[in-house]
């Protein structure tokens, strides 16, 4: 029993959206047009404290979209992933209401701007109630990178290995050393000041 | 002389110039310090306890928004916490009190049933009709009436199917049935809105209230306890129609115009638009279902030949009598309200 989580470094994170490049061609079957499943936020854009942050679905393990989906479609796998099922989704946007993250997206080009089956991120691990790996899960889900023993592709391809993802254990075990061990203050969510390495300068402590 | 004068003044402005800014300096870089160490240990703090604590995650939970390449809607804003709230008020809240509420109307009426009982004519019927909905009513009651409903149980089926239905069918036909009550109530929706405005508009002159009604809500409309049977006089609507009435049309704008929010995500409405418009949807829509479990009850058995007046559109003269005194004494005198002998044996055969 894993819990797979995605941690973004956002000390590493140089907005370079090779993650939502990465998503998108992995999962390129099944991403409509204007559908991304990964986006990469930058706050403070230009300004000094300026940083950013790569966000899909958490993969909560207390899932909000999950409890208000009037289908029920929601389920976690043993890995801790949340997948939905694209069957049973009638587009209501309700999971969207919920999502603290804004991770779940509607294909609208039906009439009166109707969502159609709602899509978000993964893990890469595919979809429920297909075969692993089939034309039809990728079709429907885009790739199925767990199923082969990988991780998602955005983590696997992340140039400054900012973000992470694993289970959850792992990869704040890979944090902590970064911090403890490598003296990278203020790497995760939580920095303002100083973001850019400038060897020039004295380090402070 | 003077120009000594000047010039000691304009190196004693200097002075004072060149300390004011120095001071000033000086509070700023000491600003500047306490600052970074307040914020190096609040982010120390956020690191030990995980990732939040620091001001940065607080201005990140208040919803600040960034810049993003995606085109999505809202998707400059990284967390966005009130959804929260909503997940909780409509989940933990607002489904297990509904439920409460629409059984409990459905346990009123049963109990009203069996202790109060129906009201029945205390006279016999005379056989005389006088007519009282004419086809256009009946069609836009019955309308009304079709599409109300259907969308109750659709609506019904989107909140409790997934605890009560999806257990107990197959996955493919519960993946048909509740898409099809969302496609329904999405289609439909927009046509119980016209028909509500068509009743609004057709009926509002005949509901509203006058001092008759007051007398009649003081007897309980004649059908609870010691007034039971005492039939309180009432023109052509009674105070409890008109209340209905009333209670249609307050609830149902507010239904339609949060029902459109919710059915059309063509306007940039924002998440927390379509929240707010979910819970109202969903509170006036369970105390309009409360309220037409009564209605509905009143109708079919709770006061004797109550339905055959919306159903052939002509009530007996003795239900008039009892139940609408004042608009019996008016419309009884009208010629197609006179007792049929020979000259209209088509309308007698009916009854």
């Amino acid at each position: 029993m894993a819990s797979m989580k995605f941690l973004c470094d956002s000390k590493r994170c140089i907005e370079c959206n090779g993650c939502v490049t990465a998503c998108k061609n992995e999962n390129d079957d099944a991403l409509e047009w204007g559908i991304q499943r990964r986006r990469v936020v930058t706050l403070n854009d230009g300004e000094p404290g300026e940083s950013s942050i790569s966000v899909a679905c958490m993969h909560c393990t207390d899932a909000p979209c999950m409890a208000v989906c009037p289908a029920d479609c929601f389920e976690r796998t043993e890995d801790g992933i949340v997948l939905h099922d694209k069957d049973l989704c009638i587009g209501c946007g309700y999971c969207l209401f919920a999502c603290p993250f804004g991770a779940p997206q509607f294909p609208k080009q039906d009439a009166f701007g109707e969502r159609g089956k709602m899509d978000k991120c993964t893990f890469c691990a595919g979809g429920p109630n297909v075969e692993d790996g089939s034309a039809e899960e990728k079709e429907k889900y885009g790739a199925n990178r767990i199923a082969e023993g990988k991780l998602p592709m955005c983590a696997s391809l992340c140039s400054t290995k900012a973000l992470l993802a694993g289970d959850a254990s792992k990869i704040s075990d890979v944090y902590a050393e970064r911090v403890v061990a490598r003296g990278a203050k203020n790497a995760g969510w939580a920095s303002t000041a100083d973001l850019s390495y400038d060897a020039s300068k004295p380090q402070e402590s | 002389m003077t120009k000594r004068i000047q010039h000691w003044f304009t190196l004693l402005v200097s002075v004072l110039m060149l300390s004011f800014t120095l001071s000033a300096f000086a509070s700023e870089t000491a600003d500047d310090k306490t600052r970074s160490e307040r914020l190096g240990e609040s982010s120390v703090q956020g690191e030990l306890a995980g990732f939040a604590g620091a001001d940065y995650w607080r201005a990140v939970r208040d919803g600040q928004e960034g810049y993003t390449t995606s085109k999505s809607p809202e998707h400059g804003v990284l967390i966005s916490v009130p959804g929260q709230a909503w997940f909780i008020l409509k989940e933990k809240w607002m489904s297990p009190l509904g439920a409460l509420a629409i059984f409990g109307s459905i346990g009123l009426v049963v109990l009203a049933y069996f202790t109060i009982g129906p009201l029945r004519l205390s006279k016999a019927k005379t056989g005389r009709k006088i007519q009282r909905w004419s086809l256009v009513d009946r069609t836009l009651h019955w309308s009304m009436a079709f599409t109300f409903l259907s969308l109750a149980v659709t609506g019904l089926a989107l909140v409790y199917g997934k605890h009560f239905i999806k257990p107990i069918i197959p996955r493919d036909i519960w993946a048909m049935f509740i898409y099809g009550a969302k496609q329904y109530h999405n289609y439909v929706g927009p046509l119980f809105a016209i028909l509500l405005f068509t009743v609004m508009i057709k009926w509002w002159r005949k509901s509203l209230f006058t001092k008759v009604d007051i007398k009649w809500f003081m007897k309980m409309g004649g059908m609870v306890g010691k007034h039971k049977g005492s039939h309180p006089s009432a023109d052509f609507s009674n105070g409890g129609e008109k209340a209905l009435f009333w209670l249609l049309i307050f609830c149902g704008v507010f239904i339609i115009f949060s029902g459109f929010v919710l059915d059309f995500p063509l306007f940039d409405q924002t998440r927390r638009d379509m929240e707010l418009s979910n819970l109202v949807h969903m509170l006036a829509s369970l105390v309009l279902i409360c309220g037409f479990v009564f209605h509905i009850y009143v109708g079919l058995v709770g006061i004797e030949a109550s339905l055959e007046g919306m159903v052939t559109g002509e009530v007996d003269e003795t239900w008039a009598k009892e139940h609408h005194d004042i608009w019996y004494e008016k419309v009884k005198d009208l010629p197609e309200n006179q007792p049929k002998s020979e000259t209209s044996s088509k309308l007698d055969d009916k009854s």
